[in-house]
């Protein structure tokens, strides 16, 4: 059963009441709120998850509320809450959709430690994978966003959930943040972006959310293979430019980028290595999507399948 | 006399090494840092995950895998090595 098969009035009240589960990976969550954007940010982007109306248990119990006393009509803000402990300083009440969204990511990444956990984007084509990692402003969510646009299956644009004995990628597909210029990039890139509401003047600028695809969604018990790394960056007037990066820089970053490296110790820095060694790692500098993309489309063609 | 050094929890050090490129990847299980070594820095502790050695000695030993003259230049290039890798958390050294 997806969210989509709820009337918006049953959503509303699961969301309002005992909590909306929701499907999202290898994860369920029982998310709870009355907040209107909230609910209105829900009901777009998370449609074509599943739910259900069985009791089970949830990894995370997500509420998100508004803070009390005077804060409910000066400057108002909204609380994340895990398991009725707030882990972070709550935020303007018109941030409740991206502070959803930033800490479900912290839920994920502070408690999978099934996995290796990579801050990196991750898409597939033809059953290949390509993870990009990327610090922020490197543009990879740019270039996330414009893949999945033109076919190729989101497996997630925050983090790649690496199983260290099979190096399997599990998906957890969920909507594409996207930063400031980066919003307009995409809503001109393609008439079929689908983006949400924006949230102005966050610590990260101003962010808004794409809507990832249908079938990314159904595909998100299917986990993929590594085929190549590719570390993004954007820079304005660049020539686009592929080119090979050297293993133990490669591994260097895949370690800083990784969530939980000093939990995993030695399993996931032997797990790093393992995928390092197992498919082709590129540096990828780009400023223009156009040119970008192909390149990205030959990497996937490339016969050479990863020991 | 001189102090001798040794690897701090020798058996929590993990290597990453490829054959065509020049810098060793190490990570370190007590302090959860992953550094890129070059290869001075890579022999010096692998030498000191063996055993317990004087800057001289290192520095004779060095000279010989590296086939080099042990010089003042290179006995500053492993005390600065050694003062690096403490400050990291690498290495110890024994009380004179």
């Amino acid at each position: 059963m997806k969210v989509a098969d709820l009337s918006q009035r049953d959503m509303a009240g699961q969301l309002t009441g005992k909590g909306l589960p929701i499907q999202i990976g290898p994860f369920w969550i029982n998310l709870r709120s009355t907040i209107p954007d909230l609910l209105r940010h829900v009901a777009f982007f998370y449609s074509e998850y599943e739910t259900t109306e069985s009791a089970r248990f949830f990894d995370f119990h997500i509420t998100l509320k508004n803070a009390g006393g005077l804060r409910r009509w000066v400057k108002p803000q909204v609380h994340f809450l895990l398991d009725e402990y707030a882990p972070f300083k709550p935020l303007p009440y018109i941030h409740a959709f991206a502070m959803f969204e930033w800490g479900l990511n912290w839920c994920i990444a502070t408690t999978a430690h099934r996995y290796l956990i990579i801050h990196a984007a991750v898409l597939e084509k033809a059953g290949r994978g390509i993870i990009m990692p990327g610090v922020p402003g490197s543009g990879k969510s740019t270039l996330c966003a414009a893949m999945a646009l033109r076919g190729w299956r989101l497996l997630s644009d925050e983090m790649v959930l690496l199983d260290p004995a099979t190096r399997a990628i599990t998906p957890v597909p969920r909507p594409v943040s996207l930063k400031n210029e980066s919003i307009g990039i995409i809503r001109d890139f393609s008439a079929m972006a689908e983006i949400g509401l924006a949230a102005k003047d966050t610590a990260k600028g101003t962010v808004a959310h794409l809507k990832p695809s249908a079938t990314s969604i159904r595909l998100a018990g299917v986990t993929s293979r590594p085929h190549a790394i590719v570390f993004p960056k954007f820079r304005a007037g660049s020539r686009t430019r592929l080119t090979e990066k050297a293993k133990n820089s490669a591994l260097l970053e895949i370690q800083e980028n990784a969530f939980n490296t000093h939990i995993l110790g030695k399993v996931g820095f032997e797990s790093a290595t393992s995928l390092i060694n197992s498919c082709p790692v590129f540096s990828l500098e780009y400023s223009q999507l156009e040119e970008a993309l192909p390149i990205m489309e030959r990497l996937i063609a490339d016969s050479e399948v990863p020991a | 006399m001189e102090r001798r050094w040794f690897a701090n929890a020798p058996d929590q050090f993990c290597w990453s090494i490829w054959p065509d490129e020049e810098e060793a990847v190490l990570f370190h299980q007590g302090s959860g840092d992953t550094l890129m070594l070059n290869p001075l820095g890579e022999f010096l502790l692998k030498r000191l995950q063996l055993e317990r050695q004087t800057p001289s000695e290192l520095t004779r030993s060095a000279a010989d895998f590296f086939e080099i003259d042990a010089n003042s230049e290179l006995a500053d290039a492993v005390h600065l090595s050694l003062l690096t890798f403490r400050s990291l958390g690498l290495v110890i050294s024994d009380s004179l």
